[in-house]
């Protein structure tokens, strides 16, 4: 969920910054605009609905707060906003993403976003790493200096990263 | 042709210089902590050093960890990264280079989902789809099996013979020391040998170099 998925549909091959400025529009448009919109691109896309079912908890019971608190159309809108999210994040390379955004927030800015996505799984890896050491070392609860040490190899790792991106870039 | 001439970078390089000719293969060797990723990394201009580096063309770094270098979603869009040219000129680029380097059935791939020698063969890829006049690789063999290993050899057989400048550093000298033109050892971020490959294979102390050393040089090419 919230992750790019390859394909050929029209939504996956149109422009990535046309695709964002629609998803801010869509995103003021009352429910009966957007949510049918939505719908029918996350059919054309066949977004798998069902792999994501399991994953999304968390919007249902936020989705459901809001219903009680605030009314079913909230609700809706809510629901709107979510999948639109889905929509672009499935249909849309990051890459592309970040390559379309150069011409308008300069190359620094592309080159960022970059490497803030190549560093997400790094993280991921080096936090779950860091956790099992500690555990092979006998560390029963992982407590005191584990976001430091993460911390420590992320910096190093980030400034490798951007060592290598400036070889690249040049 | 480069020419490094007196480069020093803190206390890590002490008054570097050596002359690397065009199409050679040079091999920089010497003690694990003795200054050869810090030397490459000073050539490439990416560490700020005192001292000059001259090169007639382009000069491009293959990272020791390939991960750091692989910026792409997929083999492809790593491939044609930074490509300066037109979308058609960008396929055709980045097609010759996949066959090239045996990538050619991977391009849809993820790089995360390839092994470690295919890793490492999308990062020597990466640059040489830029065509450098000089190629510095930076300990190519680590964490590399046997047929990771042949892979990346036959790799730079195929680039000498092409008549590209490669500059390798590594510390498994036998693996490559019969491709190698000139060789550079370094001690305590000093050279402390240096010349032609033959010269030096006879005449250096590979134990006190920290390289273990077996055999003749022409057997030396780890086929």
């Amino acid at each position: 969920m919230f992750s790019y998925r390859p394909s050929k549909s029209f939504v996956h091959r149109a422009n990535p910054i046309l695709k964002l400025i629609l998803l801010f529009g869509f995103a003021f448009c009352p429910w009966y605009v957007s949510l049918p919109v939505m719908v029918a691109l996350a059919i054309a896309i066949k977004l798998p609905v069902q792999n994501y079912l399991r994953n999304s908890i968390f919007f249902f019971i936020l989705g459901a707060l809001i219903w009680v608190s605030n009314g079913w159309q909230d609700a809706l809108e809510f629901v709107s906003i979510i999948l639109s999210g889905m929509i672009l994040t499935d249909s849309t390379d990051p890459e592309d993403l970040a390559h379309s955004l150069k011409p308008i927030l300069g190359e620094t800015f592309s080159l960022g976003i970059s490497i803030t996505l190549a560093m997400l799984p790094v993280t991921m890896e080096t936090a779950s790493q860091a956790r099992l050491a500690r555990k092979a070392r006998g560390e029963r609860f992982i407590g005191k200096g584990y976001l430091t040490s993460i911390m420590q190899i992320l910096l190093d790792k980030a400034d490798e990263y951007s060592l290598a991106y400036r070889c690249r870039m040049e | 042709m480069l020419e490094v001439n007196g480069l020093c970078y803190k206390n890590i390089l002490h008054n570097i210089s050596f002359t690397v000719p065009d199409g050679s293969f040079t091999m920089i060797a010497g003690r694990n902590g003795s200054g050869k990723s810090c030397l490459l990394r000073c050539i490439k201009g990416l560490y700020p050093h005192s001292g000059h580096v001259t090169c007639s063309g382009s000069c491009a770094l293959v990272f020791q960890d390939a991960d750091t270098q692989i910026i792409g979603q997929t083999v492809e869009r790593d491939l044609s990264f930074g490509l300066k040219c037109s979308k058609e000129e960008v396929t055709v680029k980045v097609h010759a280079i996949a066959e090239e380097f045996g990538l050619d059935k991977l391009l849809e791939r993820r790089p995360s989902t390839l092994s470690g020698g295919e890793k490492r063969r999308l990062a020597i890829a990466d640059v040489a789809i830029t065509g450098p006049d000089v190629l510095m690789l930076d300990e190519p063999f680590a964490n590399l099996d046997y047929p990771g290993i042949k892979s990346v050899i036959e790799l730079l057989q195929n680039l000498k013979r092409k008549g590209t400048t490669v500059i390798m550093v590594s510390h498994e000298v036998e693996k490559v020391l019969a491709l190698s033109d000139q060789i550079i050892i370094l001690d305590q971020g000093a050279i402390k040998m240096q010349g032609d490959a033959d010269e030096v294979f006879s005449k250096a102390d590979w134990s006190d170099a920290g390289i273990r050393v077996t055999g003749k040089r022409e057997d030396m090419l780890w086929l």
